[in-house]
């Protein structure tokens, strides 16, 4: 059984119910989180943060189904999962698989994540 | 950034200076679940460190009273210090190098004395650090900086040292079992004696890059995830399986070290308020 | 028995020659050197001894084991000595005074403690009573062969370092109270070289009634519980140890660290770290001199010693005087920082020190005006006899060289 599921899911739950947050300048780009979550929650920045990583981001919280597997494996400390204070109207609209996806294409490797971006770190 | 981090973790600290997908941090994740779970305030817990990639990546993240001890000496400083200071919960987190090779001798006798501790060995099955040399845990002919021919000195559990020395409470762990090492530490924690939780964890730039051939951080950590099930991503068996679990569970079964002094100190006195205060002579 | 009238100047400069006038009351006891330098622990506050045994320390240890629960403490055996010394140090960091004593082949085992202690500024109290050497060497009989290895007793350089050298059992007892409160003052680890001679011999020994009213003298235990952990670019004394326990949040580290105490790799941190280290000690060199001087006035040539061999030198010089020789006679008690300014009267100067390899002479070469006027009287595994002593004595004052003798070595180079 693998570990990783690089084959996203849809949600089977309402959606707009867990705050996914991530302090994208603590990030080293390791993948872990986009790689252990089931469904489609995070992305690669196209620019490098603060510590010269290509960071990680969130681009459909309202995926997160609070497996809070991304929040066991981040080695950086840097995401938080909870439940949201105010949960969005139940209903609204679950996201289609087919249009949010994030590309394939769009995808960093990890490698390719960690390509340049000792080149582009300057301590402050 | 993560609730409990900000709780417990210094701050200047953060980010630490781990490699990238590297397991220390994710296991000090666990250990901050671990001690928030039981409602332990940043004072009452020290964490104490030696030297390496646990040592150094580590040291100094917590927030509270933290040691850095030198390489192997991390649990004879928190002897001392645990009889100083007996009503602390002390965590030492140390490396495969600081505990089952150059500070053996101080695991066991910790071990045989039931120092109130609990030592976390993160076993990253070589000596990073330095840059990838092999150690007492590295298996079996993997080609590491210093064996390059495959490793051929048999290598060893400190598991099963540990639990003969007379620890009480012995358990192992992985990288890809953060509820059971949780649940595993907190455990630990709770023993009112001598404490050992053995985590594997992938390192993928130097024992990723020379005894598996890749850098690559996913690879590395379902080295892990393989060795810990047994069966490899694409169903085969694995060459190795570790055991993980509780391996010995004797908790608050033995007296504590410190307990034992204060125990004789009280009976001593005892004595002689009796004999009355004697000649003073030896 | 007919006592040497001296008619010389007699001096001692410590503290103890105070101390012994201010508590006359107590008890006479027939003891040994161990057994003083046990109760000036015990006296000074110490409540925490972990060693390995090895002789002649090992009395210490099992006078530590007999009296350390009698008044609340903790003795601790550790698996080797470096474990010995690493438990003493966190015990220290936990808020105890703390101690270990050890001989030559434990003593080098320490050195990684030892960086450790210094370089995080611990009090602790080592004890090295030396044996002839190298390693094992005669089990039994005294040495100095540690007179360098005590002030370089960690690697990496960087350091200063505090190390003293009692010549009786009743000093034995006082120093080792001074030692503690020298720790405690420098925040350092203080070493005290004593040897088998010392640590073995039965001597007169008077032990004040009741500690508790050594309150005066010993400098108390305090907990620094603010920033800066660490003073960086200071040479202050009296500042309170860190402890661990309190949160404080302190960090100790085996690196180059900060003000906080975690590690950082810059130069100016660096910098910062060794002028505490270093300066804290100079600066403060007058707090820790200690030496005891006879008839140097109008001495021609000044005999050195240290620890037991002082004992039959001082005879020895007092032996030269009666024949007629202006010899003097000059003890340091503080070894290091090694008091240059005692060497500036340009006389002969007798080096007596019991290695054959040379090392006090050394440094005694480096501080006087003319090294060509120091000499080496080297013996090993026995003490000078006072023969010898007032021998070398009149043919240094008369000819310039000391005359031939068996087993006494010479050369330096």
């Amino acid at each position: 059984m693998p570990l990783f599921k690089l084959e996203k899911k849809a949600p089977k739950a309402p959606a707009g119910l867990w705050d996914v947050v991530i302090s994208e300048d603590m990030c080293k780009a390791c993948g872990f989180c986009l790689n252990i979550c089931p469904v489609d929650v995070f992305a690669w920045r196209k620019t490098a943060n603060k510590i010269g990583w290509f960071a990680m981001y969130v681009p459909h919280e309202k995926n997160c189904i609070g497996c809070m597997l991304c929040y066991q494996i981040c080695p950086d400390f840097c995401i938080h999962v909870g439940p949201k204070e105010v949960p969005e109207p139940v209903g609204s609209r679950q996201v289609s698989v087919a249009d949010e996806l994030t590309t394939a294409a769009e995808q960093l490797t990890s490698e390719e994540a960690r390509g340049e971006s000792w080149r582009s770190y300057r301590p402050e | 950034m993560n609730k409990l981090a900000a709780k417990y973790l210094r701050p200047s600290q953060i980010p630490t200076k781990a490699c990238h997908g590297c397991g220390i941090g994710m296991i000090e994740n666990w250990l901050l679940q671990a001690i928030d779970e039981l409602g332990l305030k940043q004072d009452e817990v020290i964490f104490g460190t030696g030297i390496g990639c646990v040592g150094r990546q580590t040291f100094a993240t917590w927030g509270g009273d933290n040691f850095g001890a030198t390489h192997g000496r991390a649990i004879a400083v928190a002897t001392g210090l645990k009889v100083a200071q007996p009503d602390k919960k002390y965590l030492i987190v140390v490396g495969d190098g600081d505990a089952a090779a150059i500070g053996t001798s101080h695991l066991i006798h910790a071990a045989r004395r039931n120092l109130g501790v609990t030592v976390i060995c993160e076993d990253n099955m070589g000596y990073e650090s330095t840059g990838g040399q092999f150690s007492p845990t590295t298996p079996a002919g993997y080609v590491t900086n210093s064996s390059p021919y495959g490793m051929v000195e048999p290598s060893f559990d400190p598991c099963d040292i540990v639990k003969a020395a007379g620890a009480t409470f012995v358990a192992e762990t992985t990288a890809t079992q953060w509820h059971q090492t949780v649940k595993i530490v907190k455990k630990a924690l709770q023993n009112d004696g001598f404490s050992f939780v053995h985590v594997r964890f992938p390192c993928n730039e130097n024992f990723g890059a020379y005894a598996l051939g890749t850098r690559d951080t996913l690879k590395n950590l379902e080295w892990i995830w393989e060795h810990t099930q047994g069966r490899t991503v694409d169903g085969k068996e694995t060459d190795f399986t570790w055991e993980t679990g509780i391996k010995h569970d004797a908790s608050n079964s033995r007296p504590e070290f410190s307990k034992i002094l204060r125990d004789m100190n009280e009976r001593v006195r005892a004595q002689m308020a009796e004999k009355g205060p004697g000649d003073g002579k030896h | 028995m007919a006592i040497i009238q001296t008619g010389v100047s007699e001096k001692l400069v410590a503290p103890w020659a105070e101390w012994a006038e201010r508590y006359r009351e107590g008890r006479r006891l027939l003891e040994a050197g161990t057994y003083a330098l046990t109760e000036g622990a015990i006296a000074a506050g110490c409540r925490v001894f972990a060693g390995y045994p090895i002789t002649p320390a090992t009395d210490i240890a099992e006078y530590m084991s007999k009296r350390l629960p009698q008044v609340g403490g903790y003795y601790m055996q550790a698996e080797d000595e470096l474990a010995g010394m690493h438990m003493c140090a966190g015990a220290s960091l936990g808020g105890l005074k703390a101690m270990t004593a050890t001989s030559g082949p434990g003593f080098t085992l320490m050195h990684d403690a030892y960086g450790w202690a210094i370089t995080n500024e611990i009090p602790l109290v080592v004890v090295d009573a030396m044996r002839v050497g190298p390693i094992s060497g005669i089990t039994g009989a005294p040495g100095q062969g540690e007179f360098y290895v005590a002030r370089y007793c960690t690697h990496g350089g960087n350091i200063e370092t505090i190390v003293l050298s009692p010549n009786s059992v009743q000093e034995s007892f006082w120093l080792t109270i001074d030692a503690f409160n020298l720790a405690e003052r420098f925040r350092t680890v203080v070493t005290i070289l004593t040897d088998q001679v010392i640590s073995d011999m039965f001597e007169d020994l008077f032990l004040p009634r009741d500690y508790a009213e050594l309150a005066d003298i010993v400098v108390p235990r305090r907990h620094n519980l603010t920033m800066p952990f660490y003073p960086l670019n200071s040479d202050a004394i009296d500042v309170p140890p860190n402890i661990v326990g309190k949160g404080t949040g302190v960090c100790v580290s085996a690196y180059t660290h900060t003000e906080e105490g975690y590690d950082i790799e810059e130069m100016e941190a660096q910098w910062a770290q060794t002028y505490r280290l270093v300066n804290k000690i100079r600066h403060h060199r007058e707090e820790i001199l200690r030496y005891e001087a006879v008839g140097l006035e109008d001495a021609e040539v000044i005999a050195v010693a240290y620890g037991a061999a002082s004992r039959t030198v001082k005879t020895g010089v007092l032996e030269a005087r009666r024949r007629g020789v202006k010899a003097g006679f000059l003890r340091l008690i503080s070894l290091w920082p090694f008091a240059d300014e005692l060497f500036e009267r340009d006389a002969r100067y007798l080096v007596c020190e019991l290695n054959y390899d040379g090392q006090l002479v050394r440094e005694v070469m480096r501080a006087a005006p003319d090294k060509r006027k120091v000499h080496f009287m080297g013996k090993s595994a026995e003490l000078h006899t006072v023969a010898e002593v007032a021998a070398a004595l009149e043919g240094v004052a008369r000819r310039d060289r000391i005359p031939e003798l068996p087993y006494i070595w010479t050369e330096v180079r």
